[in-house]
């Protein structure tokens, strides 16, 4: 689906920011005068300037009209340009949620196994490795982060909520 | 003065100080590598493992660190754009571009010497200003550190290339975040939505964590290749190159160099401020704009010789005054109070010896780690070319235990991984993200600032006119506004006399 002559899916960031932007402001004005004047202020610059861009990427007259008096000197092909990879949807779906999975297991087992466990899913989901070959470097990796953090750094990893509750 | 300056230089050179400098130097490029870990991490750790030094000690193990540091920050920013620290966030602009040409080992020799030049000359003021460094800090008030934050705001603005507008965006949303948390000179809690977490507000580390080296990871984990195109040189090469462009760009240097021994020497401020003003006004200063962005080697020399020069003159006002230039200068203030001396006026009578000890130490180590990141330069090159299927999950694992590491806050994981996929948004929608962390930055300076500007003149907005250091400030941005709108009417008339004199040709 297009919308003024780009993909609907284009607009998707600056439209975020114009409704976050709103929703920032309407919760800043709720402050007392000196805790909201300066969010208040930065909240409309959003709102304005992200609305902007949304009329500066349409291909309209205007829209046109206004990305090139905003960007004097940017080069035309650049000017309200939206998403530029080509990589599939699930592509970008996997290894975002490989980092969401990492953080997960972070919470649930702690640093050291979720990084073990973090490698061995990437390397073998996103870089179609072995599972033992990406278990080892897994392994290794988990072996250099607790040396590096926890006895070089002494700093006392965290070990996950499940550890914590089996007081193990 | 003399007799103190060559003590200050034996004392560096005994034995055991030299083997704590050398210590201090490699955990600063370790550290500087990492990202995330910036110094102040490293000097919060360091802390306790300086209690059983004698001072001379203590401050050659810190100095050693503090000066190689910026070093290990700039390999990670140009190899992979991930930032060891906030200041280095700019020198990923043309740097990584540069390392995507197959030209790392010319921005890393660029970025060596440029660092070594800079500290030379942040060490050469903070010898000169010294003695007259009270009267020189006094010219800024809350009014003028509103005004410089302001002028690092637009800068971010007319320093973007490809959009403007955007990098507006990301600015404002920049200090937007920054306004989360409780707020202790407007005395409220802000954006907190009942969590108790974000009443600290957001840590700066964590979001740096989030939008560049998660960020960067996840998007090259979905692009698959290496750091380096497959049509670089295989070879890496230009590293004596990078060393010539530092000295051939004298005046990049020279104005980096300038810029954050100043900027330094203003406390609050930091090093960010000094890279981002040092990239903005060499943009500015330049005569073909368009190429920075794109991999043009000032790009790199000017932020890297403002951060080195800054780390030298932002001892001023924490020697001079008691009052900590940055985070990481008020855990060096700790340091040295654990050692018995009290930063101030009276350090300045007391304990001359020490302070050139410690400028000492900073010089040699940022020269040294400067000749180590230069040797350095090949293997570490070498990392663009690794498979980023390997590469980037091993740093996403690094870089979160990281964030943890800072607070032992697990908060702090999800937050990192929340500001990468912000930031993986905003590399796919153009976004320029630098604004953003430099924003955040700015913001807090300009908001505390603006109250405390209003508070002194009890709600006169004029007093932000009044002395002519702000004047100054007032009228760079002022330029700056200008300046993209000026060149592109010069470029017109350019083009107009062009088409006129070929058709007086004809």
């Amino acid at each position: 689906m297009t919308i003024f002559g780009r993909p609907a899916h284009e607009y998707a960031l600056s439209a975020f920011w114009v409704v976050a932007s709103a929703a920032y402001v309407g919760i800043a004005t709720t402050y007392p005068p000196a805790a909201r004047a300066l969010p208040v202020l930065v909240g409309s610059i959003v709102f304005i300037l992200a609305l902007v861009d949304l009329v500066a990427m349409t291909y309209t007259p205007i829209g046109q009209r206004l990305s090139t008096w905003i960007n004097p000197n940017a080069a035309k092909q650049d000017i309200g340009a939206g998403t530029p990879s080509d990589a599939s949807f699930g592509r970008r779906a996997l290894a975002l949620g490989c980092v969401g999975a990492f953080v997960l297991l972070m919470m649930l087992v702690g640093v050291t196994l979720a990084i073990a466990g973090y490698l061995t899913l990437s390397l073998c989901v996103l870089g179609d490795w072995s599972v033992p070959k990406a278990f080892l470097v897994g392994l290794c990796t988990a072996a250099f982060c607790y040396l590096l953090f926890a006895v070089a750094l002494q700093v006392r990893l965290y070990e996950g909520v499940l550890l914590s509750l089996s007081g193990l | 003065m003399f007799i103190d300056w060559l003590t200050g230089l034996t004392n560096l050179l005994g034995y055991s100080s030299l083997i704590f400098l050398i210590i201090g130097m490699a955990i600063g490029l370790f550290v500087g590598v990492l990202p995330g870990i910036g110094g102040t991490t490293a000097l919060v750790l360091l802390t306790p493992l300086t209690f059983s030094l004698d001072p001379i000690q203590a401050l050659a193990l810190t100095g050693g660190m503090m000066g190689s540091g910026p070093m290990g920050g700039a390999v990670t920013a140009i190899l992979l754009n991930t930032p060891g620290s906030t200041s280095s966030a700019v020198t990923c602009l043309d740097g990584y571009p540069l390392a995507q040409q197959g030209k790392a080992g010319l921005a890393i020799g660029a970025a060596a010497s440029a660092n070594a030049l800079g500290g030379f000359v942040g060490v050469l003021s903070v010898l000169a200003i010294i003695p007259v460094a009270s009267t020189m800090i006094m010219l800024f008030g809350p009014p003028e550190f509103f005004l410089l934050a302001i002028l690092g705001l637009v800068l971010v603005a007319s320093t973007a290339k490809t959009n403007r507008l955007r990098a507006l965006v990301s600015a404002a949303v920049g200090v937007a975040l920054v306004t989360i948390g409780y707020n202790d000179v407007v005395g409220a809690a802000r954006f907190t939505l009942g969590i108790e977490y974000l009443w600290d507000g957001i840590p700066m580390p964590v979001a740096l964590i989030g939008v560049f080296a998660i960020a960067e990871m996840a998007n090259l984990t979905v692009k698959g290749g290496a750091v380096a195109k497959a049509d670089a040189p295989v070879r890496i090469t230009g590293i004596g190159e990078g060393l010539k462009a530092t000295l051939t760009h004298w005046p990049t240097l020279l104005r980096g160099s300038l810029i954050g021994t100043v900027i330094g020497a203003v406390p609050g401020v930091g090093g960010t401020v000094a890279s981002f003003l040092s990239y903005g006004a060499t943009v500015q200063a330049s005569k073909n704009p368009e190429n920075f962005g794109k991999g043009d080697i000032r790009g790199v020399i000017a932020p890297e010789s403002a951060i080195n020069a800054k780390d030298g003159s932002m001892l001023i006002p924490t020697l001079a005054l008691g009052i900590p230039g940055s985070a990481e200068m008020a855990v060096f203030m700790s340091i040295l109070i654990l050692h018995g001396m009290q930063p101030g006026p009276l350090m300045l009578m007391n304990n001359q010896v020490e302070i050139y000890t410690l400028i000492w130490a900073l010089f040699t180590s940022c020269v040294a780690a400067s000749l180590i990141g230069l040797f350095l330069a090949r293997p570490l090159a070498g990392l663009t070319r690794v498979n980023v299927q390997v590469l980037a999950p091993i740093v996403i694992a690094i870089a979160l235990t990281g964030a943890y590491a800072i607070n032992l806050q697990i908060q702090d994981v999800v937050l990192a991984a929340a500001f990468g996929l912000l930031g993986y948004l905003m590399i796919q929608y153009r976004y320029p993200r630098i604004p953003l962390v430099i924003a955040m930055v700015l913001g807090s300076i300009a908001e505390r600032s603006y109250h405390q500007s209003m508070m002194m003149s009890g709600g006169d907005f004029l007093v932000h006119l009044q002395r002519p250091i702000s004047a100054f400030l007032i009228l760079s941005i002022l330029i700056s506004l200008m300046l993209p709108h000026l060149r592109s009417l010069r470029l017109a008339i350019g083009a107009v006399a062009n088409t006129s004199s070929r058709g007086q040709d004809k």
